[in-house]
């Protein structure tokens, strides 16, 4: 259980070596161990989407994986995104179409939806349907990606 | 700059940070040095304790805490001061018997939560199983276990009646009488409960994920015997859950204080879908009499609810068993009404707030009666509606049960709801839906709610320990921009925004010169916090009040640096100057320099005497699978009055999302128990939250009768979560031609409804 673990991994772009432990949640990884804080957790059971991440590209779950998961791998947090600016339509998208309430939920979505164009409304919903709000209803999020990266958008 | 910022549709100022990840939310909080707590909570529903062991040495963890090490304090119990009225002791940790399965027995302290959880573990606890009640009739039935030592299950019983109802009930042409049934809810922030506490000189200081940070205080001082701060950070949703003080938030700051060093606690999932409040959880036995023309006569109602275990602090166990029957006369004109309200003790979770407290079932209630009472007597639902509506030229109207509805025109909601939703739209999806296949239907609900509470009606209730007031704090700083800190803290409202919209117009300053300061227990003396639709109802009049006396004061220090009269002053951006004499001028920062110390720097409260009665009508269109039994919503429809609206962009997002949350409680949303008390719901993959791709776009409608407060603003944040559950019933019960009786509607309950024989043949049907 004490016995650690190294890995090596590049995560926002910087390469990144650590011992953790070995049942250490890669969200919590994330949060705690490296201070990216906007990382949220809200279910730890991986429904909820708030703790979603970019693993190789790829939009994953935190709070499924183990830090020790990552090792070789690139992860991007919504900070990672929001430095490089790959965010910067999204955000004003949402900010304009008042898409985000509490905010718990919203990094989730961010990086869910990074790199999403050409979607009818149908597809926007089933898109963001792995990522629970329950302060928005989703209209206004629904709106915000619709101009983003709608089909007309 | 806009003309006012007041009903301008702004997008808000606290965005940037939460789209970048950057806000600080309480786990958000690394304190050097902090302890982790983590809770050992009881696998059964209902147990003695016989013995229990704490582990031995553990590497990294500081103490295993159990109930006898507690001392000086043991219990946080809501203080209930209403005759009869039990409110039951709540241990901070189990003493000698556990009561819901969540319940904590022992709390350990390590360096990380990981070994915390690993001591938790390892807690030996001897549990002597007791049998356990999970559901209100068991908790009623002969021989019951009982929870608490009162003799009975039942913790409250208050009948009411206004006379003339058995006359009614036996000789109206028309009588009905039907069963009701809310599941319970879990309210479900996103981010669940969390709490950091620091020692400090003067005592220590709390960082909550709460709706009443001035709660929690008055909550924490008496059982700790120090001062305590409260600072409410970002804060993830609350829903009413977070209106409540726990246990845990005790706990942690003593343990702090125990320790001297900063402790942290953020609540798991799991333990938020077992141990933190739920609501609704009830039963309504209801008897109606009608005339032939289907006006009510009388109603009788038999009100169940499902308190859980324990009672909220500081709301006690009685919060919906009483608002329920206060609202089942909802916006109709009742000439007679009788009913009885239990809150009956069972083996869950304690019953708390959410969202719509009381309101939301009963409107379920009499939504139902309206639609059946049109089935009955084969009339328009909305003719029955309108039959029996308060009309406008009554307001103000006092109700059978004693409330006095303020203001408004009801029948107008109705008539707008009923024009939108009755359009060849509608006619459109109705016949591709026949074409389908799938069953149709339009349902209608129609309500009114209760919005901004004063102290009088909570010391009426017997809730002795919520303020009912709030305050206001408006400081003109050295640079002439104005801050204001309130007692009513944001958990997603957008306060930040809708407040400064309100001062800036005020003080005739840009809104970016006004800032929105988070809640601070050190920066404002005492309040109520954000729930029971407050923050416009009774934070707008009290920001109205504060900026009123700065208003005057910065008039009164420039008229007599200027050596004019004050009537010949005007404000403008940051600034009064003499009227047709720009020149001749004082800016805020300038006044502020010659102020006296603190004489920019003011407090007000706010106590509504009156509260203020939002009302809309809710209309949707549904389509029904008879194969499946999925419910889609094909349309949504929102009439309502919540007063001038500070900000309509703002307003809406309430709407969207409350209306939102009423749709999960209609088809998805129950917390389940086994019949030994077991909870079958404490994953999200278990109790289900609407996804985006079960919700439809809502279509709304404001109103704007002003209400009884300053400003004349009401809540606007529950309408959604009172309405909708009815409007779905209602329109699925047209759908299928049978009465739904029960929320949440699931698949399942509509294939029975649909393919099981009625025994009741006069159901709905479109």
């Amino acid at each position: 259980m004490h016995s650690r673990r190294s890995i090596s991994t590049r995560i926002n772009g910087q390469e990144v070596r650590v011992e953790v432990s070995p049942r250490r949640l890669l969200a919590d990884f994330l949060r705690h161990d490296l201070g990216l804080h906007g990382t949220h957790v809200g279910c730890e059971q991986g429904v909820c989407g708030a703790c979603t991440v970019l693993v190789g590209g790829a939009p994953v779950r935190s709070c499924l994986l183990l830090a020790a998961q990552v090792d070789g791998s690139e992860v991007t947090t919504v900070e990672g995104l929001h430095a490089s600016g790959a965010l910067a339509g999204l955000e004003a998208a949402f900010h304009r179409h008042h898409a985000l309430q509490c905010g718990f939920c919203t990094p989730g979505f961010l990086v869910s939806l990074a790199g999403a164009h050409g979607l009818d409304e149908a597809e926007i919903r089933e898109r963001l349907s792995g990522n629970l709000c329950r302060c928005t209803g989703y209209q206004n999020i629904i709106a915000a990606v619709r101009e983003f990266a709608g089909r007309d958008a | 700059m806009p003309e006012r910022y007041t009903g301008a549709a702004l997008p808000r100022v606290e965005d940037a940070e939460l789209l970048a990840g950057a806000a600080t939310f309480v786990d958000d909080l690394e304190l050097e040095g902090t302890l982790h707590v983590a809770f050992a909570r009881s696998p059964y529903a209902h147990a003695g304790i016989t013995g229990v062991r704490k582990p031995g040495e553990l590497s990294g963890v500081g103490e295993v805490l159990l109930f006898s090490d507690l001392s000086g304090f043991a219990e946080l119990t809501p203080r209930i001061d209403r005759p009869g009225v039990y409110s039951p002791p709540r241990p901070l940790l189990a003493r000698d018997r556990v009561r819901f399965v969540g319940e904590s027995v022992a709390a350990a302290v390590a360096a990380d939560r990981d070994l915390a959880e690993d001591a938790c573990d390892l807690v030996e606890v001897d549990y002597q199983e007791l049998p356990a009640v999970a559901s209100v009739e068991a908790a009623l039935a002969a021989g019951a276990p009982l929870l608490h030592p009162t003799g009975s299950n039942v913790l409250l019983e208050v009948a009411f009646d206004s006379g003339g109802v058995d006359a009614a009930l036996s000789a109206a042409p028309v009588r009905l009488e039907r069963r009701l049934e809310v599941a319970r809810i879990a309210p479900s922030p996103m981010e669940c409960r969390a709490v950091v506490a620091e020692p400090t000189a003067e005592g220590v200081t709390v960082w909550t994920s709460t709706q009443a940070p001035h709660q929690v205080r008055r909550a924490l001082e008496p059982l700790l015997g120090v001062s305590v701060r409260v600072i409410c950070p970002q804060v993830g949703g609350g829903f009413g859950q977070k209106a409540h003080v726990y246990p845990e938030e005790v706990l942690v700051a003593w343990l702090a204080l125990r320790h001297g060093r900063p402790v942290k606690w953020v609540e798991d999932r799991r333990e938020n879908l077992l141990a933190s409040s739920q609501a609704r959880g009830q039963v309504v036995s209801v008897r109606v009499a009608a005339d032939r023309d289907g006006r009510l006569l009388a109603l009788e109602a038999d009100v169940l609810s499902d308190m859980g275990a324990y009672g909220v602090w500081p709301h006690g166990h009685i919060l919906e068993a009483l608002g329920t029957p206060n609202l089942i006369p909802g916006p109709y004109r009742l000439p007679a009404y009788r009913y009885r309200t239990r809150a009956v003790a069972t083996n869950k979770a304690p019953g708390g707030a959410y969202r719509g407290v009381g309101v939301a079932v009963s409107a379920f209630v009499h939504e139902r009666v309206m639609d059946l009472l049109a089935a009955e007597l084969g009339l328009d639902p909305a003719e029955v509606r309108r039959r029996n509506l308060v009309p406008a030229t009554a307001m103000p109207y006092r109700t059978v049960a004693g409330l006095d509805y303020d203001s408004g025109d009801y029948p107008a909601a109705l008539e707008a709801a009923v024009a939108r939703i009755e359009d060849a739209e509608t006619t459109r999806l109705r016949e591709a839906a026949l074409a389908a296949g799938r069953r149709f239907g339009v349902g209608l609900a129609c309500y009114v709610e209760t919005t901004g509470m004063g102290s009088e009606v909570f010391a009426r209730r017997g809730m002795v320990d919520i303020a009912g007031y709030d305050e206001a704090r408006v400081t003109i700083n050295a640079d002439g921009s104005a801050t204001l800190v309130t007692t009513l803290p944001s958990a997603g409202q957008g306060l930040a925004t809708s407040f400064a919209q309100l001062l800036a117009d005020e003080l005739s300053l840009p809104l970016a010169a006004v800032r929105v300061e988070r809640v601070d227990t050190a920066a404002i003396s005492d309040g109520t916090g954000t729930f029971g639709s407050r923050s416009a109802a009774v934070g707008a009049p009290v920001i109205l009040a504060a900026a009123e006396t700065v208003r005057n004061r910065l008039r009164e220090l420039a008229a007599a640096e200027l050596e004019v009269g004050e009537w010949d002053l005007v404000a403008a951006a940051g600034r009064l100057q003499v009227a047709g004499v720009p020149e001749r001028s004082r800016t805020y920062a300038q006044l502020a320099a010659g102020a006296p110390p603190g004489h920019l720097d003011v407090r007000e409260r706010y106590d509504p005497s009156a509260t203020a009665f939002a009302y809309g009508t809710h209309a949707c269109a549904v389509e029904v699978d008879p194969g499946t039994g999925q419910v889609r919503i094909l349309r949504y429809v929102v009439v309502e009055d919540s007063g001038p609206l500070i900000n309509p962009l703002l307003a809406a997002g309430q709407t969207h999302g409350a209306t939102a949350q009423g749709i999960g409680a209609a088809l998805l949303e129950a917390v389940c128990y086994g019949e030994d008390g077991q909870p079958l719901t404490a994953t999200l993959a278990d109790y289900l939250l609407p996804l985006a791709s079960d919700l439809p776009t809502y279509e709304i409608e404001h109103l704007a009768h002003t209400g009884p407060n300053p400003g004349g603003y009401k809540g606007v944040a529950e309408g959604g979560t009172v309405a909708a559950p009815a409007a779905v019933a209602n329109a699925v019960a047209r759908a299928i031609g049978a009465p739904v009786d029960r929320i949440p509607i699931t698949p399942q309950t509509v294939l029975d409804l649909i393919h099981k024989p009625q025994e009741d043949k006069r159901s709905d049907g479109e």
